[in-house]
């Protein structure tokens, strides 16, 4: 019997060298990488089963990577692993269509749980959570002015609020300079904010960017 | 005899319509900000679509050649959201930015798969690249599927400055 293949990504390389560890006796590792765009990439390459990913990392965060995935494969099956205890990122988690939320403070033997459940086609969220992201879901959610923004808005907002400039951020996506300071400026209108450091305010708020 | 009359009619119509498309003289007369308006009223009716214009005031009148080729790229993406894009809502953005100015048009429609136009080339972008490359300008298209599309150019005041 062919053991599922998982894909990891996290930033911190520890996590990831006990993540490969604590996997490697019920699954197959696919592959190992560090960022967002890295993870779409590999997801693509490899076409791993299960993709287990930290939430907050460099360039593209886990959940607007997902979002991507999603668009060209809706049944792409994500179990986000991090450290945000917080509802509301589960909550993102779980609208962004992820397959699990587990926290890095949980038992082991519960991510494994979680990746069985995906693989079953199950969604698995922490118990310390669980309750709470019920009751949310029911009593209506907020609204989300992170929603309002498009794909490549919230990409970069994720780049302004790592520090880098429009400069380096226009190079990497390969769009022009303009197009950024375009989309800067139409962000503050539409979020309501005055000027960058709110605008990198909000990122870190709404979990779009982890400084 | 009325048939021959109404077919007359329906094709100066239809002339007046085709000339207006290659020769704007809505251009030449009201400027690029009222054209625009005009043009987006028009599409607005047309294709039961809202169209939030919003222009900035420029701070002079603009090169002919600046005007025809936002008004166009304008036209094209319009006519872009009307045929394909299944859009609630457009919005539209033209401001004077860095010596030059941006045209943004934005709508919220079914968008496309940017990965894919390599191997499917829209004759609608080449068109406007091309338009935009010929004025010094720079474009860009942004989109992705259920997502809508933006397509962001800036051509600048005086050819040569980029």
């Amino acid at each position: 019997m062919t053991r599922p293949r998982v894909l990891l990504v996290d930033d911190h390389r520890i996590v990831a060298e006990g993540l490969k560890r604590l996997l490697e006796a019920d699954f197959e590792l696919a592959g190992v990488v560090e960022d967002g765009r890295a993870m779409i990439e590999a997801a693509r390459a490899l076409r791993p089963d299960v993709i287990v990913a930290d939430i907050s990392m460099p360039h593209l965060n886990g959940l607007d990577a997902l979002a991507r995935l999603k668009q060209e494969d809706p049944g792409v099956k994500v179990v986000f692993l991090t450290m945000h205890a917080e509802v509301a990122y589960a909550r993102r988690a779980l609208e962004a269509g992820a397959a699990g939320f587990v926290l890095k403070h949980s038992a082991p033997a519960e991510l494994v749980l979680a990746i069985r459940s995906a693989l079953e086609g199950r969604t698995y969220v922490a118990p310390a959570l669980a309750g709470e992201v019920f009751r949310a879901a029911r009593d209506g959610a907020p609204p989300d002015a992170a929603a309002s923004l498009t794909p490549r808005q919230r990409e970069i907002l994720a780049l302004l609020a790592e520090g880098l400039a429009a400069k380096e951020i226009a190079g990497m996506l390969g769009i022009s300079v303009r197009t950024v300071e375009f989309h800067k400026y139409r962000m503050m209108e539409i979020l309501g904010l005055a000027n960058s450091a709110e605008l990198v305010h909000f990122a870190i708020k709404h979990g779009i960017v982890q400084i | 005899m009325r048939e021959v009359r109404e077919g007359l009619v329906r094709l100066s119509e239809d002339i007046h319509a085709l000339s207006y498309r290659l020769h704007p003289s809505l251009l030449d007369d009201l400027g690029l900000p009222d054209a625009l308006q005009v043009e987006c009223e028009r599409f607005s009716r047309e294709a039961a679509v809202p169209v939030d214009v919003r222009l900035r005031a420029l701070s002079r009148a603009l090169p002919h050649e600046v005007s025809l080729c936002l008004f166009r790229i304008a036209q094209e993406a319009l006519r872009n959201v009307g045929r394909h894009a299944r859009a609630r809502y457009v919005e539209l953005t033209l401001q004077e930015l860095d010596g030059g100015v941006q045209l943004v048009v934005r709508d919220d429609g079914v968008g496309f798969d940017p990965a894919l136009e390599p191997r499917r080339p829209s004759l609608g972008h080449a068109s406007m690249r091309e338009r935009v490359h010929l004025s010094g300008g720079e474009i860009d298209f942004e989109s992705a599927p259920g997502q809508g599309t933006t397509i962001l150019a800036w051509v600048p005041l005086e050819k040569g400055r980029s």
